[in-house]
């Protein structure tokens, strides 16, 4: 967990995050919106990829065009930065584990296993969206509700013995 | 063949650039922890170069998960 456990400034933290998830909000309500206008809800449904579909339509006056082309390059800026986060909790993660102040010293070896993952995670797009209606939401269940609350409790009982030893 | 030289090349390349600082710290336990990852590493990584069957992760999950997701789509439908 990166946050709060590895930003010094937590209130300057607190109101990042809040602005992120707000602008990151209103970008999907704005692309979900222009997809159901645009698109419809049939087409919209079925695609894998809305926000593409729609700058492929763009077309203004036979001028115009080929916007696609920079939703593509988009996402290699956004897929580089989702990538750099993930990649930054991991090391962080395996150091915590390991009782390692460095954690820059695995960025190597942990870049091989996940580079080779990659090409053996999702074997095939149909094999992905199985996964993702299948597994993913159990998955994050697990992950997102009840791992957090579980170390909430933990953490309370702690909190409670240590103040009942002190006092 | 040529994946397994190109892997080959890396790891040595990983080593020599790494190991010797921690050489000079004197940090053992970082070595042996730095030495077993990158032999994992290495170890799946070649398996697919070689085009071997590697056990997938996302499947394991899947099978642990499956009877939630079942129970899950059976509240849904």
């Amino acid at each position: 967990m990166i946050f709060p456990s590895h930003t010094p400034d937590t209130k300057k933290a607190t109101q990042s995050f809040y602005i992120g998830n707000i602008a990151g909000g209103l970008v999907m309500v704005t692309l979900i919106l222009l997809g159901i206008l645009v698109l419809g809800p049939y087409y919209s449904q079925i695609t894998m990829f809305p926000s593409y579909e729609l700058g492929r339509r763009i077309d203004v006056g036979n001028f115009l065009q080929g916007i696609e082309v920079v939703i593509a390059i988009l996402w290699f800026i956004t897929l580089f930065f989702k990538l750099c986060i993930y990649f930054y909790a991991t090391l962080l993660g395996f150091a915590n584990v390991f009782h390692i102040k460095d954690y820059k010293l695995f960025s190597f070896p942990v870049a091989l296993i996940m580079i080779t993952l990659s090409l053996i995670v999702y074997p095939s797009v149909s094999y992905q969206k199985d996964w993702d209606t299948k597994t993913w939401i159990p998955y994050s269940l697990l992950v997102g509700i009840l791992y957090p609350l579980f170390l909430l409790i933990a953490g309370f009982i702690q909190n409670k013995k240590r103040r009942s030893s002190n006092g | 063949m040529l994946g397994v030289l190109g892997l080959l090349i890396v790891c040595t390349l990983v080593i020599w650039f790494e190991v010797p600082k921690l050489r000079h710290k004197k940090a053992k336990k970082e070595l042996w922890l730095f030495y077993t990852v990158l032999a994992i590493g290495m170890v799946v990584s070649i398996c697919k170069a070689l085009g071997l069957n590697v056990p997938n992760p996302s499947d394991l999950s899947a099978a642990i998960f499956k009877p939630i997701s079942i129970f899950l789509f059976h509240l849904l439908s």
